[in-house]
């Protein structure tokens, strides 16, 4: 080996010796790092190992959770379960062991093994509903959401899971969705037209009422998802007032407040009643509700009613009778105008008072108490009570009360109608005392006529008996002129005692119906014929046959006797005749007595009735004949008149009622 | 540069030329290694071209050539190394096309201070590949090499035609067809 290949040789093996060295420092470098290295990782696993534990600790916090937490292995044979696992499935794993799909009904094991395969593959089971029944034999329906247990390799040891009871869930959820088909059925059959929209104004429910009412010819169901936006537009015609049933239904969208009761009338005379609700969740604007009534016929009703209540109203306000209404406890409760007048206590001072104790004292409380009881029991009835007015004035009231009923038929209290009858009261009084007064004057009047006539006669007697005496005494003595002023004197004294006894008879002449009987004017008038003074040379002739009156015989012969004597008395014919004669009309008899005696002028026709009125001087007539004619047929209420010709004779007509 | 191209070049320089020319290189080139070398080091690229320049100048072979071969005898290295890297593929040119993808991600994980060349495909059929080499190294005839003993591992044949982009070849790009 020549020196030059040894250099070589040197120089590669120098070089190769460097590159040993080279390679441990690298080696050496490498290693420190890989020391390094492994010092991290071995902390990296320290902390990972605190992971685990901690995820282990959770497991326990599971435990100890509310909702029912359970451990099983691959064959669902339970690990672990917490308390309330043990009071849902009624099983304790640490008494005996528990399989899960012993729980479960035998037509649901197949589903819920594939659930559970799934698990195991997945890893996690979410919501997963089943059917199982505890250890009491109770159906239960639980939800269970479940995940793998794995050990620190990553390989599957175990599933956990937590079953909530969801049997009240599913029972209320069920509760829920019948409830709401009852709702649905109940808005479809509603008797007023609904429309449910949402806040995009989307129709989402309404009803057949609905579709009726406005006449649109498609069904409910076709409604819904329609857009109302343009709605109200498309129908105001409908309405009286189109403008303004727009303007309306914008201004309720646009504020989204309730709006209840309004009423809306439509050209076609109908009147729909209109409730507006908004709807909120949880203070989010969720749509519009809107429910349409036809209330035209109530609404008629009411007006009629109203039209009548306005009427009754007015009555009560204005009549001049006072209203009161006063509830059970007498408290008042309503009045009018008049018995606020009456009373003189104004409306404000009377309401809610006690009437009794304000107008009533003493003994009138009793009367009053005593009559509201009456009432109470259902009673009407009606009385008189003495009252006080504000101004302490004593009144009179005549009190008609009634039962006021409530809607119920119970009775509330009582309705008066109050009359003052003060003043009657007392025209009353006056009346009484006035006639009672003149029966007492009637009867003294009486009593001096009759005591005035006798005690007039009696002078008279006398005086006649002392001229018969100077006539007798002194018979020859007096001359002829004497004797015929004695005659004179006794002439006088008889008419004087006729004139009194007129008047005693003029006088008795009083309406007495008592004496009233039917009386045969035909033997009347045969009777007066027999008693009556009739000269030779006059005749009574009676035409017609006279009908029979209701009356007082002795006023009737009275009247005839009368009537008869006038005649009689005037008659200067030589032959006289007088006829009495009778006309029947439809409710009165016209009598008529007829002379041919010497007649009455004209001017003389009303004066012969009144009393001591006599045309001549005979010595007979006292004038007062005539009077008690014409005061009888007044007392009969009948017409007396007459008709004559001077020197012919006269005729007296009379009419008395049948 | 990793280490081992420098130990493998130089032992394929050993094979072929001898333990003299071995150490013609190392006086001739001025090494800053002073030509020790380790497979698990990391060197200067400039040593490496000082090493095929001088070469080249010794042997009358160009560098491309020289390039070419060092890469046929570097594919046996990766073989006896990395079998499984390789058995992972069933074709050629699957293999080439997954180079960018899988093959450097692989060698970044084990030599995590390796600077590669990047292989852009711009064309692949199943038996044919268009790939845009991109190296400041220039090195795109150890490339050609790698491959011909690619398409040799999976009992395969290729035409190869190599076309520069930039002149200094740090750009070139590689037709592949598949022989049948």
């Amino acid at each position: 080996m020549n020196s030059e290949k040894i250099a070589i040789l040197q120089r590669a093996l120098t070089r190769e010796k460097a590159a040993r060295k080279e390679a441990e420092k690298i080696l050496e470098k490498k290693a420190a790092e890989l020391y390094a290295l492994t010092q991290e990782l071995s902390e990296t696993n320290t902390r990972l190992e605190k992971t685990i534990q901690q995820k282990i600790s959770q497991l326990q916090v599971f435990e100890s959770i509310v909702d029912a937490y359970v451990v099983v292995d691959f064959n669902g044979e339970v690990l672990k379960m917490n308390e309330s696992a043990i009071a849902l499935l009624g099983y304790d794993f640490r008494k005996a062991p528990v399989f899960l799909l012993d729980l479960v009904e035998e037509r649901m094991r197949e589903r819920t093994q594939n659930a559970f395969s799934t698990l195991i593959k997945e890893g996690l089971l979410k919501n997963f509903q089943m059917e199982i029944f505890s250890k009491d034999g109770q159906q239960k329906i639980v939800q269970i959401n479940a995940s793998m247990l794995y050990d620190e390799n990553q390989v599957p040891i175990a599933a956990q899971g937590i079953a909530r009871d969801i049997t009240q869930q599913q029972a209320s959820e069920d509760r829920l969705i019948s409830s709401e088909s009852r709702l649905t059925t109940l808005i479809t059959n509603l008797d007023s037209g609904v429309l449910l929209e949402d806040e995009q104004r989307k129709i989402v429910l309404t009803n057949k009422k609905f579709c009726e009412l406005f006449s649109i010819p498609v069904s409910p169901t076709e409604m819904v998802g329609l857009d109302c936006s343009n709605a109200a537009a498309q129908n105001k015609h409908f309405f009286e007032d189109p403008a303004g049933f727009v303007k309306g239904i914008d201004k309720i969208i646009r504020k989204r407040k309730l709006v209840l009761g309004e009423t809306l009338a439509f050209k076609d005379g109908r009147i729909f009643r209109r409730d507006y609700i908004p709807i909120f969740k949880d203070k989010e604007f969720q749509g519009n509700l809107w429910s349409y009534k036809d209330i035209t016929l109530e609404t008629k009703y009411q007006q009629s009613i109203e039209a009548e209540k306005q009427k009754y109203s007015n009555i009560i306000a204005n009549m001049k009778l006072g209203l009161l209404e006063v509830d059970n406890d007498e408290k008042i409760a309503m009045l009018n105008q008049s018995f606020s007048e009456m009373s003189g206590y104004s409306e404000e001072e009377l309401i809610g008072k006690t009437a009794s104790t304000l107008f009533l004292e003493g003994e009138q409380s009793e009367v009053n108490s005593k009559e509201r009881s009456k009432r109470n029991q259902g009673l009407f009835n009606s009385y008189e009570l003495q009252v006080k007015t504000k101004q302490g004035e004593s009144r009179c009231w005549l009190i008609s009360g009634a039962p006021n009923y409530n809607l119920n038929g119970k009775v509330i209290g009582s309705i008066g109608i109050h009359l003052d009858i003060t003043e009657m009261k007392t025209l009353e009084v006056q009346k009484e005392v006035l006639l009672k007064k003149l029966k007492t004057r009637n009867a003294e009047l009486q009593e001096y006529a009759h005591i005035v006539s006798h005690d007039l006669k009696s002078p008279l007697r006398s005086i006649n008996a002392l001229v018969n005496w100077l006539k007798e005494d002194n018979k020859g003595v007096f001359d002829a002129s004497s004797l015929r002023n004695f005659s004179l004197i006794e002439n006088t004294l008889e008419k004087m005692e006729n004139l009194i006894s007129g008047i005693l008879n003029y006088s008795s002449i009083i309406e007495n119906t008592k004496k009233h009987q039917q009386v045969d004017l035909n033997i009347l008038l045969e009777e007066l014929k027999a008693i009556t003074y009739f000269p030779a040379h006059i005749s009574l002739k009676v035409t017609n046959k006279l009908p029979k009156i209701s009356g007082d015989p002795i006023r009737l012969q009275q009247l005839f006797q009368n009537l008869l004597n006038n005649a009689i008395q005037h008659i200067d014919k030589e032959k006289g005749l007088v006829e009495v004669d009778v006309v029947e009309h439809l409710s009165y008899y016209q009598f008529s007595v007829k002379d041919n005696g010497i007649g009455i002028e004209k001017k003389y026709h009303n004066k012969i009735f009144k009393i001591f009125q006599s045309l001549n001087t005979h010595n007979e007539s006292t004038g007062i004949g005539l009077s008690i004619v014409k005061k009888i047929v007044d007392l009969y209420k009948g017409e007396i008149w007459l008709e004559s010709d001077v020197g012919v004779g006269t005729t007296f007509y009379f009419t008395l009622i049948k | 540069m990793k280490g081992i191209i420098f130990t493998e070049f130089l032992e394929l320089v050993e094979d072929k030329y001898g333990l003299e020319m071995v150490d013609t290189l190392i006086q001739h080139s001025k090494l800053q290694s002073k030509g020790v070398y380790t497979s698990i080091g990391t060197y200067q690229f400039s040593e490496m071209l000082s090493l095929l320049q001088n070469l080249s100048e010794g042997t009358g072979t160009s560098i491309d050539r020289l390039l070419e071969t060092f890469a046929e005898h570097f594919f046996g290295v990766i073989e006896r190394t990395y079998p499984d890297m390789l058995n992972a593929y069933k074709d050629p040119i699957e293999m080439l096309a997954s180079i960018e993808n899988h093959i450097h991600v692989e060698v970044k994980k084990i030599y995590e201070d390796a600077e590669l060349p990047t292989f852009e495909i711009l064309e692949k059929t199943s038996d044919s590949l268009v790939l845009l080499y991109k190296s400041s190294r220039a090195m795109h005839h150890f490339g050609l090499g790698l491959m011909n003993k690619t398409f040799a591992h999976f009992n395969s044949s290729a035409s190869i035609l190599l076309e520069k982009i930039k002149e200094d070849g740090t750009e070139v790009k590689f037709f592949i067809q598949k022989e049948a």
